[in-house]
């Protein structure tokens, strides 16, 4: 459904995109991963033909960006970091003024902005004007102006920055629901969690380049995978420490961690401190961080934003 | 939408399409101001302020040749200035769009490249209707008279507002380079600032001092006064009209060409 080869696009003396190659197909979801400057705004700009490409080979929903650029708008919904609705307007005016752009009758687009408004849980607020929204009403307009056309590309550009754990939830099923009717969804994120919870395949930025790419599970294999920390008293730590040496265990800032691929060390490790007289005074899972991906990945210690 | 629709959307929408898309983007920008009476009302009310004070204050001071009320000299004048002065508008709210990624939006849609500038431009152009009626309204109240026929002064009015479509044009142009609203109508201000006041626009210029009169004569907003107060008053209008009709060609063909070519640029 969308199609990148070698992708490039420079801003005056920096290269946002250096050789950019993607592939998503029907129906899945892909996640741009990176931090901030990695080039993923960049990528869904150009996607979205706001921004010409300076190489390579871009086609979406079967059309190609260069020659089909209103075929392909025709095609696509875009959500954008910051959420791009009209502030003086009302919510159901501002689905209504894109319906009334995209060509739907007068009957049609009230319909549909109507439908929109109750989908997106904003139907007590549709004639409110937009600037009284919350952030996290404000996005999910946004997503409904989105959707006015029908799109079977969905662009997410950053779909629950700035959101409370409870927009982001809420988001998130959205975004599910929608791929469960059909949409083809890329989407940017700077959480590990977010592309994890959302997406079929993830591909990694730095700096204008695919670093890795793959499922969740296969980036997280790649960066050393789960950890377990044990807490135990003080003075039982290098006891503690000495009891799971074989698993791989050591002492890691006033706990023990342990690699833990699967539950079997969880047991284990329990197995082995109870016959030992350890009493464990918490036991914690570990995913690793983006940060840890991609110091991992990048071989540098650049903080992610 | 299917494959088959997004396959019909010609990458040339048809003149219907980009009018009922123009329309639909000039309705947007309208929309706000006729919900709310405080803006109609500011918008109404800045003209009749500046007929009064120009009128009541400065009025008086100002003799003109032939013995002209200046009321029926201001008046004019003020239609020019007032439709000028919506540019400023238009490229405040378009630098707004901008920076709120509103334009974003309407360009990522299957919306013709032109239909959001028209858009804007046609929201303005209303505006300015609405304003030359009130000031023609103010000022034949004041004593302002319509010497030189119906006709004529319809000419008038529709060389105002074709003036100041062309400004207009400009003021986008001008959005698109500047980005930032603030900053937009600050140039905006000081560059207009001395082409209102160093103009015909308030006072005959044969009062001015000797070195300053060349430059407000050849100040298009002159041009453009002097043409309107030809047609509204009476009298010959053939040669200050072909004058300012050319000046609005030719600045309307420049700027809306550069208003183009930044739009089409955003991309870049």
């Amino acid at each position: 459904m969308i199609e990148v080869e070698g992708l490039v696009r420079r801003f005056r003396s920096t290269t946002a995109l250096d050789g950019i190659d993607l592939a998503v197909s029907a129906g899945s979801v892909l996640a741009l991963l990176g931090p901030n400057g990695s080039g993923k705004t960049t990528t869904i700009r150009i996607l979205s033909t706001l921004l010409r490409p300076d190489a390579g080979r871009v086609t979406v929903a079967g059309f190609d960006l260069r020659t089909r650029p209103m075929a392909v708008r025709a095609a696509i919904g875009l959500t954008g970091q910051y959420a791009s609705v009209d502030e003086t307007l009302t919510g159901r005016e501002n689905l209504e003024l894109i319906g009334s752009l995209l060509g739907l009758r007068k009957a049609e687009r009230k319909a549909r902005a109507a439908a929109l408004l109750r989908r997106m849980d904003l139907a007590a607020a549709a004639g409110r004007s937009a600037r009284t929204y919350s952030g996290g009403m404000r996005r999910r307009l946004d997503l409904a102006v989105s959707l006015c056309g029908r799109p079977r590309v969905l662009f997410l550009d950053e779909p629950t920055a700035g959101l409370d754990p409870h927009g982001r939830i809420g988001l998130w099923d959205t975004i599910r629901d929608l791929v469960a009717e059909g949409a083809t969804v890329l989407l940017t994120t700077q959480y590990l969690e977010e592309a994890d919870q959302l997406a079929d395949r993830i591909v990694m930025l730095d700096r204008g380049r695919v670093i890795a790419e793959g499922t969740s599970a296969e980036l997280k294999a790649r960066t050393g995978g789960q950890v377990l920390d044990i807490q135990a008293p003080a003075d039982d730590l290098a006891k503690a420490a000495d009891v799971l040496a074989d698993l791989g265990g050591g002492p890691h800032s006033g706990a023990i961690r342990v690699p833990a691929p699967g539950p079997a060390v969880v047991a284990e490790s329990l197995r082995r401190l109870e016959a030992a007289g350890i009493a464990v005074t918490g036991l914690a899972l570990h995913q690793p961080s983006l940060d840890e991906v991609f110091i991992r990945l990048t071989g540098s210690a650049e903080q992610p934003a | 939408m299917s494959a088959a629709t997004a396959d019909f959307y010609n990458e040339r929408p048809g003149v219907a399409r980009t009018s009922h898309q123009s329309l639909a983007l000039a309705w947007r920008t309208l929309r706000p101001l006729l919900r709310s009476p405080v803006m109609i009302v500011t918008d109404a009310l800045r003209p009749v302020l500046l007929v009064l004070l120009f009128n009541f204050v400065f009025g008086g001071s100002i003799t003109l040749p032939g013995g002209l009320k200046y009321i029926s000299y201001l008046v004019p004048g003020i239609l020019v200035q007032q439709v000028a002065f919506f540019s400023a508008l238009t490229a405040a709210g378009m630098a707004a769009d901008m920076t709120n990624h509103i334009l974003d939006r309407f360009r990522s849609l299957p919306v013709a490249r032109s239909a959001y500038l028209t858009g804007r431009v046609l929201a303005d152009t209303a505006r300015m209707l609405l304003s030359e009626a009130v000031i023609i309204t103010v000022g034949v109240a004041l004593g302002f008279r319509f010497g030189g026929g119906f006709a004529a002064g319809a000419g008038g009015l529709l060389l105002g507002v074709a003036f100041g479509v062309s400004v207009a044009w400009l003021g986008v142009a001008t959005a698109m380079v500047v980005r930032n609203p603030e900053l937009v109508q600050m140039v905006w201000f000081v560059s207009m600032m001395p082409l209102i006041f160093a103009s015909s626009i308030f006072a005959s210029p044969s009062r001015m001092p000797g070195w300053l009169q060349p430059l407000v004569r050849a100040n298009p907003l002159s041009v453009v006064a002097d043409a309107e107060r030809a047609l509204l008053l009476g009298g010959p209008a053939a040669t200050p009209v072909w004058h300012a009709v050319a000046w609005i060609a030719g600045s309307s063909v420049v700027f809306f060409a550069w208003a183009v070519h930044r739009y089409r640029s955003l991309g870049g």
